[in-house]
């Protein structure tokens, strides 16, 4: 419902930077997953967001309202930027039950008793836990508590929701389906919401729009689909999805692509570097693009058998490519003990 | 009300007070009673205290006791906080340590404050117009009746002096430490002052002997009813007296050469909040009525018209050399006179190892 | 609570702190008592002391026992901590209960029991010559007097190596269990090791104790002569006389000297501990460990600690108690009576200072707590710039002899216009008791914190509390247990707490404590013994009754 923008975030825990001018622009509206390995400053921003740290400098504004100023000295205690954080851990309190833990955040807003019940008794069945009000946390599964943690940052309709890694503490399958309904409740009620993530495949199944950050900047930041299919870096593009990687000399640009040297053979690839003939290039492509051919032909290179195993829903296959691992998934098994390995040039990136 | 005046003024003719001063004496009274209470800040056995205080509150109920037990240096440094302060809290001050208490009169601290008749008081017991000594404790010698012989009992320092030169008696010796307690300090001095020629023979005989040094009178006791010492040196009197009224392996030898004794002192600060009261007080520890219980307790009269005077038995009576209350207590306050005194003693210590 | 209010509180604590230390600082410059008229700036003081073997006899003999002290006392307490709460060994409950027996005995009594019972005519000391034809242990030797110190301070460094062996998951044992680890093993390499900075804050602590150590050293030292500094301050009290504050003065500047670079040593090793425990492991599930056969082992020793520390003082004590005299070739049967306890009867301050005990154990601990408490919140709420410098400060109360932290503070009340007033009244004993306790207490409350995740303080703090309200809904709700429990252990402190207090003491407001010191100044042993006898009763119901309530609590 509203929109954040942070600009040029800065901050350092003595020498240590771990915000290094930090921008980032959300639409309203949008849930937002900022994405990274860890120690990248995700969580360091989320919680500069929160109020929980003090940045430096830079800016942060939801809305029109301007939570954040370090020009202006302006720096909101944490309870007064109104917004809801889920913790990785839930931080649900053990003293209090499951109805009060929703409640803690409306009580404090001086609301009437008889609204705060029917309030928190709304969310928790839009939540789907209204018959777990009288439950204290330890009484609750792991799903029940992240249910509650989400009810309790959501019942005072904060503009915006954080959220720090919500599905880690989750088991595999839970999270999947978690997945979807943290999507789709955030989008019911129409909220902005950002969360934090070191997991590619929940960064794209729920964000709308994904911020990747590395050691403290951002990378790139927009659409899942272009964050994964036309990734700007060499980092944005080895960190989505999975890769085969060559190194090998620029030979030659003509107009949007290159072509690379690697070891006998040459392939083509999008240009997304400013390099020069006879540099090193390294190239990347995701690994469902590679098939395998019996004869050479354009962009192919020579393989020879690794090793092989069967993943259930298709076999993946490892060559080596003059000196190159490289992976190709196929939905059937492949016959070849040496063939070419082939993907269309535009499936390619060289950086 | 009535009642208790009657029994007021009784006590005080009892006490064989002329009428002249009676008129005085009231106003006094009455002007303590106003006040209410007496703060009395204390070195004194606590049973005896307990005692003295539950007489006086039977005799003046108007006037409640606050009693508040204390070391000897605590009422010193309490006294002279409480004086530069000018905000007092102690109404009078008990003590055993004469010379800090002589000091504090001629420091100035103390309120001039004349008993209205000391005809009945040892002359020596007080100094004019301040210090009043209440108490007369001899020092003694105490041994362990179990196991030191009849024969080894020793009369006198001299044959003290003997004693010590025994093999069965090194390590078996104690005394109060005069390095660390005051009051110890005082007695070796008074020690000194009795028998010059020989004191000092007999410190080299203790030294010699590795006598133990202490700090508590108690812990000394203790230790020669249990056998763990077997002789105990200039240990107070009236202590040694009420404790081997029940312990059996208790002996006091009340030395046939000289007896030392000392008095606890009292007196009213100048910044007394009920100088009234503790001028009421301070009477009553003087009178005979109070006396009465000091002697039953061992601890002694400084009253002329009762007798024995001490617990010394009547035969040795004559030997006992009460302190004088005067400013022969402070010559040993002069820092030099007095590290000259304690290397002596050191030297002394030394001679056993 | 507001970084105003926090920072107030600091200020305030600062204040409290070092003002009566800049008043002992200041005097330990002059000639005089720094309150008469015509004092001069001079250096006599350290020139006398420094210059005085004696005082340096002193320092090596509290050196050699604070150190040889924490030396025992942090292990045993350590592997204590660990036995009593990581493993299967049997009667843990009941053993639980006494643990703390030793820190209730005024250590003056504890050490008069040491001597009824195993002095060289000591009961105990008898019986064994009686039995072996010889007496293995010399009571007054300092190797004696450091084994003693030693075991009995072991409640201290238990306490917190219990309380944070509590917050550590089993799953870091069992793991070393797994990886071949017999439960010995287990405690020296895992376990102590992941609680290592509340074993060194225990050590500092305990260090401190040793430091300025009076009660034992004052009965166990006198016969062979051996000072401490605080038995040392005595013989300055009377060496020129009339008592020499700008000699104690400089003892005490020395102590605190001592304090500051110690207080630094914690500090860097504190850092450099804390780096391995980053990994808390699961707190959740915690099993004991089993012992197999040990655990009988384990029991036994604790057993024999329990005998040295607690039965044999306290036997002697109450044996003496009934007796009217005793010692080598006395019949104990002959010379029973029960005299001392009638005796007892003649003190009406005998119930007042009990009530007075209750009372400012309870409610002055627990207003102690209360300020703790405050405190802990309020450097919690700081910089590390603040909390390095309350790290610094805190332990200076603890570094000076409590008689002497007591005179001073008397001298803040007595010479500060506003505070006159209040000398009288137990808020100056309170103030004196709460800031020597200071960093005992604060420590216990800032563990209980830390127990506490700060993410449930951050969701309430994003939910809309301020830092007041959080604190009032959040941390002193979780926090309630160890709340409570440090309240028990102030209880403890203050009860037997008396040097301290001695100077505020006013009127009728004699405790337990205070009227056992003043009976063995008076000599009166027999009363003491008695006293002491009945007061240890008290303990014991007070134990139980704590017993039944950690049932409740526990079931």
């Amino acid at each position: 419902m509203a929109k954040l923008s942070v600009s040029n975030l800065r901050l350092a825990y003595g020498d240590n930077e771990i915000l290094k001018g930090l921008s980032l622009e959300t639409r309203e509206g949008d849930v937002v997953a900022l994405l990274g390995q860890s120690g990248c400053g995700k969580t360091t921003l989320l919680r500069s967001i929160a109020g929980l740290e003090t940045p430096s400098a830079g800016k942060i504004q939801v809305g029109d309202k301007v939570i954040f100023d370090a020009d202006h000295k302006i720096a909101l205690a944490p309870e007064k930027r109104g917004l809801g954080l889920v913790f990785q851990s839930y931080a649900l309190w053990p003293h209090r039950t499951v109805f009060e833990n929703v409640a803690y955040g409306i009580r404090l807003k001086k609301v009437l008793a008889e609204e705060v019940k029917s309030r928190v008794r709304a969310a928790m069945e839009g939540i789907g836990i209204a018959h777990l009000g009288d439950r204290h946390p330890h009484q609750l599964s792991g799903g029940q508590q992240q249910r509650v943690a989400l009810a309790r940052a959501m019942v005072y309709d904060p503009p915006i929701i954080l959220l720090d890694e919500p599905l880690s503490n989750l088991d595999a399958k839970l999270r999947e389906e978690a997945r979807i309904w943290i999507r789709s409740l955030i989008k019911q009620t129409g909220r902005t919401a950002v969360f934090v993530t070191h997991d590619q495949e929940e960064a794209m199944a729920v964000a709308d729009q994904v911020v990747l950050l590395d050691q403290g900047r951002m990378i790139q930041s927009g659409t899942p689909e272009e964050l994964y299919g036309n990734p700007n870096s060499l980092f944005a593009a080895t960190f989505m999805g999975s890769n085969n990687q060559f190194e090998g000399k620029l030979i030659e640009v003509r107009g949007d692509r290159t072509m690379v040297q690697v070891g006998d053979s040459r392939i083509w690839a999008l240009n997304k570097s400013d390099k020069t003939v006879g540099e090193t290039t390294t190239v990347v492509s995701r690994v469902e693009v590679a098939e395998t051919s019996e004869t050479p032909g354009e962009n192919s290179l020579s393989a020879t058998l690794l090793t092989k195993s069967y993943l259930g829903s298709r076999w993946e296959y490892i060559y080596d490519c003059s000196g190159h691992q490289v992976r190709v998934t196929s939905r059937k098994p492949l016959p070849h003990q040496s063939c070419f390995i082939t993907w269309p040039a535009d499936g390619a990136w060289a950086f | 009300m009535k009642n208790t005046i009657l029994a007021a003024s009784l006590t005080l003719l009892a006490a064989g007070l002329p009428l002249v001063a009676f008129g005085q004496e009231q106003a006094i009274l009455d002007a303590a009673k106003v006040e209410g209470r007496v703060s009395v800040y204390s070195a004194l056995d606590a049973a005896l205290a307990q005692r003295l205080v539950t007489d006086f509150q039977e005799l003046h109920p108007e006037i409640k006791v606050d009693y508040v037990d204390q070391s000897t240096t605590e009422i010193y440094n309490r006294a002279i906080s409480e004086a530069a302060a000018g905000s007092g809290t102690a109404d009078i001050l008990l003590s055993s340590s004469m010379d800090l208490q002589y000091k504090l009169m001629s420091d100035g601290v103390v309120s001039d404050f004349t008993l209205p008749d000391t005809t009945a008081l040892q002359p020596w017991s007080h100094a004019p117009s301040a210090v009043y000594g209440f108490t007369q404790e001899p020092l003694v010698i105490v041994y362990n009746k179990r196991l030191v012989p009849e024969a080894d009992v020793p009369a006198n320092r001299k044959e003290l002096i003997e004693l010590l030169a025994k093999p069965e008696y090194l390590d078996k010796v104690a005394t109060i430490d005069p390095e660390r307690i005051g009051t110890g300090f005082m007695f070796f001095t008074l020690d000194e002052r009795a028998d010059p020629d020989n004191f000092w023979t007999l410190a080299d005989a203790l030294g010699k002997a590795r006598v133990k040094l202490y700090t508590s009178t108690g812990a000394m006791l203790e230790k020669v009813t249990s056998g763990e010492h077997l002789i105990a040196y200039n240990i107070i009197g009236s202590y040694a007296a009420e404790r081997a009224k029940a312990d059996s392996a208790i002996g006091v030898v009340y030395p046939d050469d000289y007896i030392n004794a000392i008095s606890r002192l009292a007196m009213i600060p100048k910044t007394a909040p009920h100088p009234n009261a503790g001028q009421v007080f301070l009477e009553y520890l003087v009178s005979e009525r109070a006396q009465q219980i000091l002697l039953a307790s061992s601890f002694g009269t400084v009253r002329t018209d009762l007798s024995p005077a001490t617990v010394v038995p009547e035969d040795k009576a004559a030997l006992v050399r009460p302190t004088t209350v005067d400013d022969s207590l402070l010559h040993y306050l002069d820092q030099s006179t007095r590290l000259q005194f304690i290397r002596r003693w050191q030297q002394a210590m030394k001679g056993g190892n | 609570m507001s970084k105003t209010v926090s920072t107030m509180v600091i200020a305030l604590l600062a204040l409290a702190i070092l003002y009566p230390i800049g008043l002992v600082v200041y005097q330990s410059f002059l000639d005089n008592p720094f309150f008469q008229p015509n004092v001069q700036w001079s250096t006599f003081g350290y020139e006398f002391v420094f210059s005085d073997p004696d005082f340096w006899t002193a320092v090596w003999n509290s050196v050699q026992i604070a150190v040889g002290m924490t030396l025992i006392a942090v292990p045993v307490g350590g592997l204590l901590a660990f036995v009593m709460t990581r493993t299967d060994v049997p009667f843990r409950r009941l053993v639980e209960g006494f643990i703390l027996t030793p820190l209730f005995i005024s250590p003056m009594i504890l050490a008069f029991g040491y001597v009824v019972s195993a002095g060289p005519v000591g009961i105990f000391s008898v019986w064994f010559e009686s039995i072996f034809g010889f007496v293995p242990w010399y009571l007054y030797s300092k190797t004696t007097f450091i084994v003693i110190a030693g075991l009995t301070h072991v409640p201290h460094a238990y306490i917190y190596a219990s309380a944070a062996l509590q917050n550590l998951g089993s799953d870091v044992e069992e793991a070393a269990r797994i990886s071949g680890a017999g439960p010995a093993r287990v405690a020296l390499t895992v376990s102590l090791p992941m609680i290592l900075p509340s074993l060194l804050f225990a050590a500092v602590l305990i260090f401190f104790m040793g430091f300025e150590m009076f009660g034992l050293a004052l009965i166990l030292g006198d016969p062979e002569g051996i000072t401490v500094i605080a038995t040392y301050l005595y013989k300055l009290t009377n060496i020129l006389g009339t008592p020499s504050y700008q000699l104690m003065a400089a003892v005490v500047v020395f102590m605190l000297a001592v304090t500051l670079p110690l207080v630094w040593i914690q500090r860097k090793m504190l850092r450099s501990a804390n780096k391995y425990i980053s990994v808390k492991g699961k707190a959740a599930a915690q099993r004991p460990l089993k012992l197999g056969p040990w655990r009988w082992v384990a029991f036994a020793l604790i057993l024999l600690w329990m005998f040295v520390t607690v039965i044999v003082p306290v036997a002697g004590l109450i044996l003496r108690s009934v007796l009217s005299t005793w010692g080598q070739g006395v019949s104990i049967f002959e010379v029973m009576t029960l005299d001392h306890f009638r005796q007892l009867f003649q003190f009406p301050q005998i119930t007042r200072s009990m009530v007075n005990t209750l009372l400012m154990a309870t409610l002055g601990g627990a207003a102690a707590v209360a300020v703790y408490t405050l405190l802990a919140l309020a450097v919690g709420r700081k910089t590390e710039g603040a909390a390095k410098f309350v790290d610094y400060i805190v332990m200076l109360p603890r570094a000076m002899p409590g008689l002497i932290a007591g005179l001073a503070i008397f001298w803040v009340f007595l010479f500060t216009p506003i505070l006159g007033d209040m000398r009288q009244t137990l808020v100056s004993v309170w103030t004196a008791y709460t800031l020597v306790w200071l960093a005992y207490g604060l420590r216990l409350i800032t563990t209980s914190f830390m127990q506490i995740s700060p993410d449930l303080q951050e969701a309430a703090r994003v939910a809309g509390a301020s830092a007041g309200r959080v604190s009032r809904d959040i941390t002193l709700p979780l926090a309630r247990a160890g709340i409570i429990g440090s309240w028990l252990l102030i209880f403890i402190a203050f009860t037997r707490e008396y040097s301290t207090g001695v100077y505020l003491l006013s009127p009728g407001s004699e405790t337990i404590g205070a009227l056992l010191v003043s009976l063995w100044a008076g000599g009166n042993i027999n009363a003491v013994t008695a006293l002491a006898t009945v007061n240890l009763g008290f303990i014991i119901v007070g134990l139980a009754m704590l017993w039944k309530f950690g049932d409740r609590r526990n079931g």
